[in-house]
Parts: C-alpha cells; structure tokens; sequence
C-alpha cells in the first residue's frame, strides 16, 4: 500500500515537472510578457487592467507581476537585473528611465516611436525624460499634475471665499479661514508633501523662469540666490496656517480633512481627486480644484512610463513593441486615465470624458506647454535624480517641521548637499 | 519501476555502510557532517556578504553595484550628511537611555514582584506581555497614544484639563524621547523576568544573615541583593545594547524618522539611502559604521567572557 502510494507520488510530481516545462515552452510560442509596476490600489490596478485587456485582446500574455510600492519594485527590479534576468515590461517614473538607459538595459523604442509620431502627440513635459540620445526608451502611461489646490466648496461658499490665486490673496483667505475656526491648510508632516507645497511656493515667488533654472537645469548660482531666500521665508509662512499633529499624517487623512470641513485646503497632486470620487463627493458642488496661487500658467508634472529591457529571447521583443503600441494607443491612454483620474500623456486625446478637474488638468497642461511653463514636478522625483530629490526633500522636510531652522541654513544645506551627489 | 530498482540499490548501500570503513568515519565525523553545511550556508550568506558590503561601501555603487574602488568618499559622502550625524548622535541617547530607563524600571518591577505576592504569575504576565508584541505594533499603538489630537492629550483635556499638554511626538525637541518611552515599555517586562530570574537564584541564607546583622531592607538590597546580581547586568546591557543600535521598526512606526529628522537612526538612515534613494555606496558605508560600532561593544564582552571561562577551565 505504502509502496504504491509512494509510486503516484513521484508519477505525480514527475508529471508536473514535465507539465511546467511544457508550460515555459508555450510562453515562448504564446509570446508572454512579464510585467512589473507597483499600481496595485483600487484606482490603480482598475487602470492598469485595461491596458492587460487591449493587450491580451491581441493575442499575447501577460504574466503579472505587482509590487507594494516603488521601493519594492526597485528591489525586485535591481536584483533581478544583477541576476541576469531582468522581467520583460517595467513600470517606473519617467525621471528614472535614464539611469537604465545610462546601464544600455533598455529596448529601443524609435521605429514605434516614429510610427506613431510620438514627437508630436506626446505630453511636451515627458520627452526630455524618454527620448535620450535622440531615441525613445519608454512609453508613458499617464502625466499628472502635482500643483493643484483642493478646497472645500461649502465652506468657502459658507464664507464667501474665493480660492485665492496670488499669495496675498492666499495669506487673506487662510486668515479668514483661521477666524472661522477652520484649520486653513491640510498637510502630512511626510516629505514629499511639504516638497509640493514648497514647490508651488517656488513658482509663485520666483516665477517659472526662476524654476526653470534652479530646477530644471540645476543650476548652483540660482539656488543660493537671494530669491530662494525669500522662497524659503514664504514657505515658512505656512507654518502658520497649519495644525500642530501634521506631522507624520498620510496624504489621504489630509485630504479628508478637506472633504469633512475640518480644514479649508490643501496642495497637493491630482490623485487627491481619487479619495474625493471614493466619498462620493462632486466637483464644485462638495469641493473645487484651481490652481495653487501664483501658478495659474505652470503644470508641474509626475507621470509613470513603460521601460522594456533587453532579452536574450528575441521572440519577446516583437511583444514588448506590441506592448508600447498598445500603451500608448489613445483610447487606451482616456481609458487607463478615465480609471486612474489622471490625464493622458498625448495631447490630442478627446477630453472631453473627463471628468470636470481632469479637464482643467488636461487643459491646463497643452496651455502650460505651449507658452514653455510646462516642468517637471521635484516633489515626485520627476525633476532630479532620487539621489538629490531625497537630499533636496530633507532639507525642506526639516526646514517646515523646525521653526528655529532659518532660510539661509535651508539654503546652505540644499547646495552643500546636492554636491555629496556625483552623477 | 525504475524507481523500484533506485531504491534496491540504496537498499543495498546500506549494509556496506555498517560494515565499511565509511561507518568509522561517519561515526567520528557526525558532528561535523552534520554542521557542515549550515556552517556552509552561514559563511556565504552572513559572512560573504558582510564581506561584500565592506567592500561596495568603498567603491562607487550607485543604484546597482559598481566595483570600481573609491576609497574613502562615500564616508566622507555619509558623515557630510547632516542626517547622517543627527542619526549618530540619536543613536547614542536613545541607547543610553533605553538601557538606563529599561534597567531601572525592570529591576524595580522584579524587586516589587519578589515580596511574595499574591497573583504574582498573572502579574508576571502582565508585564511580560508587552515583548510577545512585535515593534510595528508597539510604535503603532503608542504613535496614537501619544498623538496630541488623536491620544492622551485629547483625552485629558476632554476631561476637563483644558491646557493640558503633551506633544513630545510631533516636537522635533523630544521625539526622540517618545522612541525611548515606547522602547522601555516594550523591553522592560523582559529585562524584570531577567533579573527576577537572578533574584530567585540568590542564596536565602546571605540574606538571613544580614538581617540578623541588623540590616533593614533597603540596605539589604543596596548593599546585597544588587552587588549579587551583577552578572544579570551584564546579560541585560549585551541583549539591550544590540537591540538598541539596529532598532528600525519601532522607529518607522512610531515617527518614521520625524518630525524634521529628528528621530531618524542609523538603520533607518541605511535604509533609506539604499532602497529610496539608490545610493547604494553611502548605504553600505553606514552598514560598516553600524557593525563597527557593534563590533567595539561586543568584542570585549566576548574577549574578557572567553578568558573567564578559559581561566576555570585552567
């Protein structure tokens, strides 16, 4: 009996091994496709579902492969390019596809790029980051827009506010808002929060040209000068406006604050959105989007691209093309966004599905690029590398959460920082 | 049925090993066989990578390792780092007073529990309890407790103390001691079992006869009890101190390093380069400091621990 059952053990365990060598046999005829990203929320992973179906629906497989978080993919991600064995489809923010492309890991998407004229109907604010060296390397899913004010409609009704859009107008408004017993300004204590509040207070001191030189092209004379200064001293201003448990506090508790009335406002990206359609609340009936003060004409953006590294398989990389075809196909681009509430990364997709926000994001965007006020966002690591992203959001992070820190310390920190970062 | 014959042949192995010369060296080598290949496993994953990162924490690595050697820049990298330096010195109170607060209140603990007390088992548990949790449960809870809107200062003031105030969490001047109260409460129950565990392994009769000498009880315990349980001490310091250095989650629960960096350690620190910010070289170069500083503390416990035993031995 016992002989016998030992028997179909190793029968059975024999077929299996057999089964999923024929199973790795048939990825390569089916051409399969690994693909590792971290959009795993609600939102997150409805949107990403569409562009699995549009794929498949052509024939090819997707191997799923999700990650909790950018930390962990880029775990998973790093040891497996060290083992030789990278997963076929990556997903990752735009500002990282460099450092890969600088490793020679990368596919080279130019023939579809060419095919599809992504020169022309690609969001402007991407292209530096995927085209480099004159090819493309990535295809992007979504762009969204980081420096979005969200205020509570009823109680700026209630008030007779309107949302203020230069920083006197938003020092009056938050004063008001302080009269009424209203916490002015809903913030976490987390360091890419207090980095996009800083950065839209950067705009609307400096102007877009002086954010174009301190952070777009980095430059060391700008972000010591007098004007970052006084960027600073503006930013310490907020100190006022907010409660005093911020620190530690998520986003998405922030953003509640808002939706209940307990506080008037908050800066902060387009995802906000998500929790406010999660409450059921509607735009500019339960709250209202516009732009923070003082940048009316500047989209800062974060958006997310598909990356293919190179296989030894050749099979794969007629997938991987059909993959960045199909990612970037507009239809394809409205659905994932419709899902995810963010815009699509081409300019010449019909917004008019979109939601009310999503429109004025989507609007907002085209208008920024073509007067040159379209950068990327630092507080989401799209500008620089996480490297000096990390040093730049301690030293801002410290700054708002230490009162007895002054600007010109800030400063100090931020240029003597950037410079331990050899890149 | 080709498994059938694999296992005759093993069938037929077998006597050949009791009779064979292999037996012998079986039977005088079963030890070391047998530790054979976790010693393996061990010197390649803890000691071959405690190498490695030795040697990555000199060389240019970047988001993914690079071999080229730097020598000293990524230290110089990792202690121009004000962060880094606010870690060390965190690092260093939190120790001194983790250790200081733990002992104090566990010894205080085990010496009430040791009056022969009724329920003592139950309190026993009681106190113990705190350690059968993990850290992320420990920050967690206490990250509520202590928050000024949410915990104890909200509740007190509901109560009718109206100007109460308790915001040592969200002030980047005491933080730092909000880690060290969560970290005593979570070890102090451990530390009281330690020492009630030596309490009861001292001799009835010392203690008789100081009494018959006239010695009351806190003198007793000044002047006998303490001085008797020094090795206890020394085991609490050697557990307290490794947990105290690479403490991490309890931190990343409780203030994830803030406000303003004021609470962030050298674990987290490490972590944090690493993972988030690709700087792998800076990452390693702090590993090093931490193991180095590790290494100064356990070294003469094992040295002076090692002679001791060698000298009964003699």
């Amino acid at each position: 009996m016992t002989k016998n059952w030992q028997g179909y053990m190793v029968r059975a365990l024999l077929a299996a091994t057999v089964f999923s060598y024929a199973a790795t046999a048939s990825v390569a005829e089916e051409k399969k496709l690994e693909v590792l990203h971290f959009f795993t929320a609600g939102s997150e992973a409805a949107a990403i579902g569409v562009i699995k179906d549009a794929f498949t629906a052509k024939g090819y497989g997707w191997v799923d492969l999700p990650a909790t978080g950018t930390d962990t993919l880029n775990q998973v991600l790093r040891s497996r390019v060290t083992a030789g064995s990278p997963p076929n489809a990556v997903l990752m923010h735009s500002n990282e596809v460099k450092q890969w492309v600088d490793q020679g890991a990368l596919v080279d998407l130019s023939p579809i790029a060419t095919k599809g004229n992504w020169d022309e109907v690609m969001s402007k604010g991407l292209i530096p980051h995927l085209k480099l060296n004159g090819s493309y390397y990535g295809v992007p899913t979504t762009v969204e827009r980081t420096n979005w004010l969200w205020y509570n409609k009823k109680v700026f009704d209630k008030l007779g506010l309107q949302p203020p859009t230069t920083l006197d107008e938003f020092h009056a408004v938050a004063d008001k808002l302080k009269a009424a017993g209203v916490i002015p300004l809903a913030i976490g204590g987390v360091n890419w929060q207090e980095a996009t509040l800083f950065e839209t207070v950067l705009v609307a001191v400096g102007g877009p040209d002086f954010y174009r030189k301190a952070i777009v092209e980095q430059n060391e004379e700008a972000l010591k000068s007098e004007t970052m200064i006084k960027v600073f001293d503006e930013f310490r201003n907020m100190n006022k406006y907010v409660d005093p448990n911020y620190p530690g506090r998520d986003w998405n508790i922030a953003a509640k604050m808002v939706m209940t009335g307990e506080a008037g406002m908050q800066v902060l990206g387009d995802y906000v959105k998500g929790e406010m359609v999660l409450a059921n609340l509607k735009p500019n009936v339960d709250y209202g989007c516009a732009p923070p003060p003082g940048n009316a004409q500047t989209y800062l953006s974060v958006s997310t691209a598909f990356v293919f590294f190179k296989s030894k398989d050749a099979s794969v990389e007629a997938a991987q093309d059909a993959l960045a075809e199909t990612t970037f196909d507009s239809t394809v681009q409205l659905g994932f966004n419709l899902k995810k509430g963010a815009t699509p990364a081409r300019t010449d997709v019909d917004s008019a599905a979109l939601d009310f926000c999503a429109q004025a994001s989507y609007k907002a965007q085209v208008d920024a690029a073509s007067h040159g006020q379209a950068f990327p966002a630092i507080s989401h690591f799209e500008a620089w590398s996480p490297a000096k992203s990390g040093i730049f959001m301690d030293v801002v992070s410290t700054f708002f959460e230490q009162p007895s820190m002054t600007s010109k310390a800030a400063v100090d920190q931020l240029v003597t920082g950037l410079k331990t970062i050899s890149e | 049925m080709e498994m059938l014959s694999l296992k005759s042949e093993i069938l037929t192995v077998r006597p050949s090993l009791e009779t064979g010369r292999v037996r012998t060296f079986v039977g005088r080598y079963t030890s070391q066989i047998a530790l054979a290949p976790s010693v393996a496993i061990a010197s390649i994953f803890v000691y071959g990578f405690m190498l490695w990162t030795a040697y990555i924490s000199f060389s240019a690595s970047g988001m993914l390792p690079d071999y080229h050697w730097v020598g000293l820049r990524q230290y110089y990298n990792l202690w121009s780092n004000p962060i880094w330096v606010q870690s060390a010195k965190n690092i260093v109170v939190f120790t001194f007073l983790y250790i200081l607060l733990t002992t104090v209140v566990g010894l205080f603990l085990a010496i009430l529990l040791d009056q022969k007390i009724r329920a003592e088992g139950a309190l026993r548990l009681i106190y113990l309890y705190p350690m059968a949790l993990s850290f992320v449960v420990t920050g967690t809870a206490w990250k509520w407790i202590l928050n000024p809107g949410l915990g104890m200062e909200r509740v007190l003031r509901n109560w009718g103390w109206e100007d109460f105030r308790f915001d040592w969490l969200v002030n980047p001047r005491f933080a730092l001691y909000t880690v060290v109260l969560a970290g005593v409460w979570q070890a102090s129950g451990f530390v009281m079992a330690l020492f009630l565990a030596g309490l009861r392994g001292i001799d009835e009769d010392l203690i008789k006869a100081a009494r018959l000498d006239g010695a009351g009880g806190p003198s007793i315990y000044r002047r006998i009890i303490i001085p008797l349980l020094g090795p206890t001490f020394v085991t609490v310091a050697v557990v307290l101190v490794q947990q105290a250095l690479r403490t991490f989650d309890l931190v990343v629960a409780l203030t994830n390093g803030g406000p303003a960096n004021s609470t962030q350690v050298p674990a987290t620190f490490m972590y944090k380069q690493t993972f988030e910010r690709s700087q792998l070289g800076v990452g390693a170069a702090s590993a090093v400091m931490i193991f180095m500083t590790i290494l100064a503390i356990v070294v003469p416990y094992l040295y002076t621990s090692t002679r001791k035993a060698s000298d009964e031995h003699a």
